[in-house]
């Protein structure tokens, strides 16, 4: 079931949390609601489920205009970052909920369970109070509670905030999988672009209450639309300077580049990936002098602080793999960018 | 022995000085009571208790706690309710005015209650005129009353669990199509209840043994509208000291016998939702 949101506007107060936002999610698709917190993901995520109402703008579900629906009508499964189960009932009636308020028979709603509770791997667990759960478990209960009805599309609230690092790696790749098994149209809210890169088909990235850019992970990544988006993915590093001519000047002076044929003259950011920086040795003919400051390692990748130029502007470079001569603090190299992106602004 | 460490210090201390007041203000005066009522011999004690007089009086403070705790069971998880989930003028000015029955003499409330229910006070006129019910005077004026001291027991114990209530909950109950009604006796209610029954059992407790605000609408003719307690004063009044804490035993009996029961059935659903799992 495809979702659409149509010049969808809200407030909060004189808080504008969405401003003028559509978007379309195709029946299938896993798609990821991406930005920084108070960006206004959430805030779709709840209008779409009915949660909030739109100040103004439509929502779709496949062919129905649900804009003015209440919530109980609309038959989308919605998971809540803090879970939000039912404490007093036990896993299978958690599930059974949305069968139990229609009056299924008893047969069916047993059926349903079970295969539920085989999909979210917890069988064995049925008659486990939440409280009795893990955090990766209660977080499986409400992805089957919220399937339970077979609703037309799944709404996932920072589905993984609420766990630690190694279960929420590990119930991502399984959402994956569970996804391309069910097939259920998905959006989930994220702040964290790697979770959002690794799951979904599609990224939207917020910024302001609007939407920045719209694309496959590859493309957000290949073709960032502004200077937000290449630092919100991160691993960049934005330098302040000018244009003039064919030249891009830092704001010190002391840093210079070549810029593309037609850049408008005026104040520009220049946008460094980390890993798109070479580091070369202090008598190398090219390149900007630069002295090492700090080595930080996280396993494959050591980020190398720097300071570069007489303005000891700080730059990070990271060298990923072996980098078995790797620099000392206090060594002087030279540093310069193989790829760079220009802002106006 | 190691004792388990307890950050806080002093537990001896505290310890004894918690049994000391608990000693003095309920242990010794209830001991006495059992003492005194201890002069009388079974048979005596039985006589006392199953005496008309008695029996009715002691069924009807029973019979009327129960309904009056009941009426504020309903009534006070409505109050409690709007208290906590509107915003509405004169929300602080309601609030306050709950702990009314806590504050006022009880007799004053006593009063109040029988100038307006009495066949010539402005509810009792209505009520009597029209629709042939006697109110003051009769069992309804003595739960009424008694429903009057309870309600602030159901609504105080209801106000911080109802406040702490997770609203997620019935977002999510919501999204899975639970209809309000559902919502509110799935959800909303389970997590209640605990509290629910506390405030109740606390209203029950306090109407047992209320006198101030009955003796006034009652009309205390023995054997119809005369309450227990009343009958203790007006043994008491007749000096006869012991037949006074005779009654006063045997209501201490049957309410501890309610409390128990309560607690016990509490205790039991909550053992039964952990053996469960």
């Amino acid at each position: 079931m495809s979702i659409e949101v149509k010049n969808i506007d809200k407030h909060f107060d004189a808080f504008h949390v969405l401003r003028d936002v559509s978007l379309r999610v195709e029946s299938g698709e896993l798609v990821a609601l991406l930005g920084p917190s108070g960006s206004g993901k959430t805030t779709l995520l709840r209008v779409i489920a009915g949660l909030e109402r739109q100040d103004r703008g439509q929502v779709w579900h496949h062919d129905d205009n649900v804009s003015g629906q209440p919530v109980r009508e609309r038959n989308v499964g919605f998971v809540f970052q803090h879970f939000a189960l039912f404490s007093h009932l036990d896993v299978f009636e958690n599930i059974a909920f949305a069968l139990r308020v229609r009056k299924r028979p008893q047969a069916e709603v047993r059926a349903r369970v079970d295969e539920l509770l085989r999909l979210v791997q917890l069988h064995g667990y049925e008659h486990r109070l939440p409280a009795q759960l893990s955090g990766g478990q209660r977080q499986r209960v409400a992805l089957a509670r919220a399937l339970a009805a077979r609703p037309k599309v799944l709404l996932l609230d920072e589905p993984f905030s609420a766990l630690d690092a190694q279960v929420r790696k590990d119930l991502r790749a399984w959402l994956r999988r569970l996804h391309d098994e069910v097939r259920t149209t998905c959006l989930f809210v994220t702040h964290d672009q790697e979770e959002a890169f690794e799951l979904a088909d599609r990224v939207v990235l917020f910024r302001d209450g609007a939407i920045e850019q719209v694309g496959t992970p590859d493309q957000l990544y290949r073709e960032p639309s502004s200077a937000f988006v290449m630092k919100f993915l991160g691993h960049v590093q934005l330098l302040d300077g000018d244009v003039a001519g064919e030249q891009w000047r830092s704001r010190d002076g002391a840093l210079q580049l070549p810029v593309p044929h037609g850049l408008a003259a005026g104040p520009t950011q220049a946008a460094l990936r980390l890993h798109d920086v070479d580091l070369l040795p202090a008598g190398a003919s090219e390149g900007w002098p630069a002295q090492v400051e700090r080595l930080h390692s996280s396993g494959p990748r050591l980020t190398v602080t720097l300071r570069v130029g007489p303005g000891a502007l700080p730059l990070r470079v990271e060298l990923v793999g072996e980098h078995g001569a790797a620099p000392q603090p206090g060594d002087h190299v030279r540093v310069w960018p193989r790829q760079v992106r220009f802002w106006a602004g | 022995m190691a004792r388990p460490h307890n950050p806080l210090p002093g537990l001896g201390l505290s310890l004894g000085i918690t049994l000391a007041w608990l000693g003095l203000l309920v242990v010794v005066p209830l001991a006495a009571l059992v003492s005194k009522a201890a002069q009388l011999s079974g048979q005596q004690w039985l006589a006392i208790i199953t005496d008309p007089r008695v029996v009715a009086a002691v069924r009807l403070s029973l019979g009327a706690a129960a309904v009056a705790a009941l009426v504020d069971a309903a009534l006070g998880l409505l109050l409690a309710w709007v208290l906590v989930r509107y915003r509405f003028v004169g929300r602080g000015l309601a609030d306050a005015a709950v702990d009314l029955p806590f504050a006022l003499p009880t007799a004053v409330a006593g009063i109040a209650l029988t100038a307006l229910y009495a066949p010539d006070g402005w509810l009792g006129h209505i009520l009597q005129g029209y629709l042939g019910l006697k109110v003051a005077f009769a069992p309804p004026g003595i739960a009424i009353a008694l429903a009057f001291v309870g309600l602030p027991f159901v609504v105080r114990t209801l106000q911080p669990v109802l406040q702490g209530l997770d609203r997620e909950l019935e977002q999510a109950a919501v999204c899975l199509g639970a209809t309000p009604a559902q919502v509110f006796w799935r959800v909303i209610l389970p997590q209640l209840r605990p509290a629910l029954v506390t405030g109740t059992t606390m209203a029950f407790a306090r109407a047992v043994g209320e006198y101030g605000s009955v003796v006034f609408i009652s009309g205390n003719l023995p054997g119809q509208t005369e309450i227990a307690p009343l009958l203790i004063v007006t043994k008491l009044e007749a000096y006869d000291y012991v037949g006074a804490t005779a009654i006063a035993c045997w209501l201490l009996v049957l309410a501890t016998a309610v409390l128990l029961a309560v607690g016990w059935l509490q205790a039991r659903q909550k053992t039964a939702w952990q053996a469960h799992g």
